[in-house]
């Protein structure tokens, strides 16, 4: 190879590596007008050598590990009246990101959005999108944000796996733990994904319940497999996860008397309190009997329920109970 | 950085540097390495690599950075920034709808970017998914300027287990993430102990003055209360309540806790489904609280 004017820097010839290939293959596809028949590219590309077998084996695998990528190789032929030998190309449009234009204050959001990722699953790849973001050439106009620190805590490479098969629309199975603590297995067209109150869920139609449902993803008791093929159904156009996460509405009122100056966590939920010498009377919304219990059991000595009557008689049960076990 | 890149990893970067370059020639090796995340020696193998490739022997891409500073030349066919994947998509469009719910209200300008960008990258997927910040972005923000700038830290706690909100001036040591929640480890001036803070009960932030000297540097383990429960029922729920600190499988468990009044709370919280099997005193406050609540009752 001639390589005139290099001072410094050298062009070591070495047998190339697959990375460079792979590199090389993208660049011969991607400049083609027309499509590259396999011999053009065994006797163009640098990398491909040996047998034509070995070639042929290479090649495949190459053209995989590019689709892995995302990058789209096209197979076509010069003449479709003629069973020609077929070739391939990547078109520069698919290739290439649709985005053109970001402002230097959408940069920065974007940046912060990234960092929310730091140590967590989904870090890889919020950090390439960056990269890829940031090669528009706009620089980021960071005082132009408040001061926040996002952050994403999930760990869990099931995670991964359930937003590809969101994008992929496919099917997903795993075992889930019911609330006796038993196994079962699930399987699901997954809908949407998202986090609350530091939990993350999934949401989609249950193939055996033939009904949506959210599960929460430390509820999970095995990996996420995906089962059949892409597209394999529609997301209804008015899905949205968000209304999946909303708490149901708590259309249940229980009055409870609580100690002065105790109690917190019940008193800033009130709707309506009425001060007395030592206690005060409070109404809050709830939306389980079972979940207003544990409420109001935490507090102990500080908090009863005076209505409704059904919350009352469990709260009294739950004591007696607890005071059986425990003497 | 921690594992060797695969040869398609490394293709992918190979790749996704050349746009970057272009856009910023002449940047230093050192940027260029911590902006794609390796190290120097790592982006120079990469760097040597493309040095190699080109559209055939004559044409190769023109690429300097033996001063320690990279420029880019003739490499049209590459300069172009790759679409990017779903996964990569996904992963922007939940970290953008985290800081639209983390925002301050004034912000709404910042709200209608973060919707346009949304557009722009995901347009339908956005609505698939959700984020709900855990805490107060801004507090969580302070805390940590707090703790790189070795700052004393004025917060208001709430704690459930104590039932009370109380305002005191922190030392901050040190912050770590367990399960859902971040904890701020500080060393507490009005108690002068270390007390481990959960960050989304912080309701407010204030900083303060440097500090002199930390008060103490080393993170002491204060797991102290360990008792054996027997769950009787609700054993999904009951495990969960009792978050990290439990050990064990199915329904017989250990537990360990910073508070004995926390363990206390979730016995009776519960409702009878935990019995605490082994600690005849904690067994014996346990019926006391709820006895004295039941006499309340009648």
């Amino acid at each position: 190879m001639f390589l005139p004017g290099v001072v410094g820097q050298q062009r070591v010839l070495t047998v190339s590596r697959k990375s460079e290939r792979l590199v090389n293959l993208t660049i011969a596809l991607l400049a083609t007008k027309r499509w590259l028949t396999k011999s053009q590219i065994f006797s163009s590309v640098d990398g491909y050598e040996g047998e034509p077998d070995a070639m042929e084996r290479m090649f495949e695998r190459d053209k995989d590990d590019l689709r892995n990528l995302g990058i789209t190789i096209e197979v076509g032929s010069f003449d479709p009246l003629f069973d020609d030998e077929v070739g391939y190309r990547i078109r520069p449009e698919n290739y290439q990101a649709d985005i053109d234009s970001i402002s230097s204050r959408e940069l920065s959001l974007i940046s912060l959005a990234t960092q929310a990722w730091k140590g967590a699953v989904l870090n890889s790849s919020a950090l390439s999108a960056l990269i890829k973001l940031k090669s528009l050439g706009v620089d980021s106009d960071v005082d132009s944000i408040p001061g926040l620190a996002p952050t994403l805590h999930i760990s869990d490479s099931n995670f991964a796996t359930i937003v590809d098969a969101i994008s992929e629309r496919r099917v997903i199975s795993f075992n889930y733990l019911s609330a006796d603590l038993i196994s079962v297995i699930r399987a699901i067209e997954p809908y949407g994904a998202g986090t609350k109150n530091g939990f993350w869920y999934v949401a989609g139609r249950d193939l055996d319940r033939k009904d949506m449902r959210l599960f929460r993803l430390d509820r999970f008791d095995s990996e996420v497999k995906r089962q059949g093929k892409a597209a394999a159904y529609e997301i209804p156009s008015d899905f949205v996860m968000g209304q999946s996460l909303t708490h149901p509405e708590e259309s249940c009122t229980a009055t409870i008397k609580v100690r002065r100056d105790k109690a917190h966590a019940l008193r800033s939920r009130a709707i309506s309190i009425v001060d007395e010498e030592e206690w005060s009377t409070i109404e809050i919304k709830y939306f389980r009997e079972s979940e207003l219990l544990s409420d109001v059991l935490w507090h102990g000595e500080d908090a009863l329920i005076l209505s409704p009557q059904s919350a009352r008689d469990s709260a009294i049960t739950s004591l007696e109970m607890i005071v059986q076990s425990h003497d | 950085m921690t594992r060797k890149s695969t040869p398609t990893e490394q293709a992918a970067r190979m790749l996704d540097l050349v746009p970057y370059i272009s856009s910023h020639q002449g940047i230093s090796t050192a940027e260029l390495a911590a902006e794609f995340g390796i190290s120097v020696a790592e982006l120079l193998t990469d760097l040597n690599s493309l040095w190699m490739c080109g559209d055939n022997r004559f044409d190769l891409i023109d690429l300097q950075f033996e001063s320690g500073y990279v420029t880019i030349r003739n490499a049209h066919t590459l300069n172009r920034i790759r679409s990017l994947s779903q996964q990569e998509i996904i992963s922007v469009l939940i970290g953008l709808d985290l800081i639209a719910k983390s925002l301050p209200s004034n912000r709404e300008d910042l709200l209608l970017d973060i919707s346009k960008v949304k557009s722009k990258l995901g347009g339908e997927m956005a609505r698939m998914l959700d984020a709900s910040p855990v805490h107060d972005g801004e507090i969580l923000s302070k805390v940590r300027q707090g703790l790189e700038q070795k700052r004393k830290i004025m917060i208001t706690y709430y704690s459930p287990t104590e039932d009370r909100v109380t305002s005191r001036s922190v030392v901050p040591l040190q912050i770590f993430s367990k399960d859902e929640h971040s904890f701020l480890v500080a060393f507490c001036e009005s108690v002068s102990a270390q007390r481990t803070f959960r960050i989304d009960r912080i309701q407010e932030a204030t900083l303060q003055e440097k500090t002199l000297a930390a008060s103490s540097s080393t993170v002491v383990d204060e797991l102290r209360n360990t008792v054996e429960i027997a769950i009787l029922s609700n054993v999904r729920k009951s495990r969960e309540s009792l978050g990290s600190f439990v050990q064990g499988e199915g329904d017989r468990v250990t537990v360990s806790s910073y508070s004995a009044g926390w363990l206390l709370r979730t016995v009776i919280s519960a409702g009878g489904a935990m019995k605490v099997t082994s600690s005849p005193e904690v067994r014996q406050q346990i019926a006391t609280v709820a006895q004295k609540t039941l006499d309340l009752y009648r």
